[in-house]
């Protein structure tokens, strides 16, 4: 069963993910990106981790995407099939992409890993939350980032702004 | 049965690769940002893959994820941003024809 699901899933991504980087529409190829998206939310969710799953749905489904469709609209280019997708590089492009997936499935494979199924924290929501806000643990980072979110948003207001009549 | 850890890191290879050639072979620059995120989300897989398989008792791998997302927004905002700013200045996303340094 659990198996079914994760070949479910994994089949989910990876050809949404394919059709996201062919598709010639970019808006077409944006809407694709949904289901890859989804599917790594549910891939979250198999391994025990329902708080990242919920943030993965909230934070790339919902505010990434939209961004990028928003993007898209504002530019031109959205639905114009004579433009080219892609370019000269195209049939190399999907060489180096094969060569790193094949050096990836090697390494993967050729190494034997030391799992441990140890039952999962009764709670993993709970612990996260405490683990991000002690002092011990990962309140630097979390703080770190939130200075990060601050500078991107400033950063993204100043590059944006319509340039002064001059 | 459950899934082993190959079977998750194989597949976040496979996403990792697709992002790798939308990077390599888009000529929109918003299709390249499309790529990063695909490779972003690879790398989460692999740290949550990790983190159930290897040690479930500490946080690491979830702290991780939370950061990666954040820093994931944040490049969008970003690259979004820049990309309309690029698209004012030269009337076009082509990353091929934005090959001047010029004003």
């Amino acid at each position: 069963m659990q198996q079914a699901i994760f070949y479910g899933l994994a089949a989910t991504i990876v050809v949404s993910a394919i059709m996201t980087v062919s598709l010639r529409n970019m808006a077409h190829a944006a809407f694709w990106l949904l289901p890859t998206l989804l599917g790594v939310a549910g891939v979250f969710l198999t391994l025990g981790s329902e708080f990242l799953a919920a943030v993965q749905v909230i934070l790339y489904a919902g505010a990434i995407l939209v961004l990028l469709l928003f993007a898209l609209m504002l530019t031109h280019g959205l639905a114009e099939p004579s433009i080219r997708a892609h370019n000269k590089q195209k049939i190399i492009a999907a060489f180096a992409a094969a060569a790193v997936l094949g050096v990836l499935a090697r390494a993967v494979t050729s190494q034997s890993w030391e799992v441990t199924l140890a039952a999962l924290p009764a709670d993993s929501t709970a612990a996260i939350g405490r683990a991000l806000v002690d002092p011990r643990q990962y309140l630097l980072h979390f703080e770190v980032a939130s200075v990060l979110l601050l500078a991107a948003i400033i950063g993204a207001i100043v590059v944006c702004r319509k340039p002064k009549e001059s | 049965m459950h899934p082993s850890l190959e079977q998750y890191l194989i597949l976040s290879a496979a996403l990792f690769a697709t992002g790798v050639f939308g990077v390599l072979a888009r000529r929109n620059a918003v299709g390249v940002l499309i790529g990063v995120e695909l490779i972003l989300n690879s790398a989460n897989i692999n740290f949550m893959a990790f983190w159930r398989f290897i040690s479930p008792h500490t946080m690491e791998g979830q702290a991780f994820i939370v950061i990666i997302i954040t820093a994931a927004a944040a490049e969008a905002a970003v690259g979004l941003a820049l990309i309309m700013a690029i698209y004012r200045q030269f009337g076009t996303v082509d990353v091929d024809e934005i090959h001047t340094l010029k004003g």
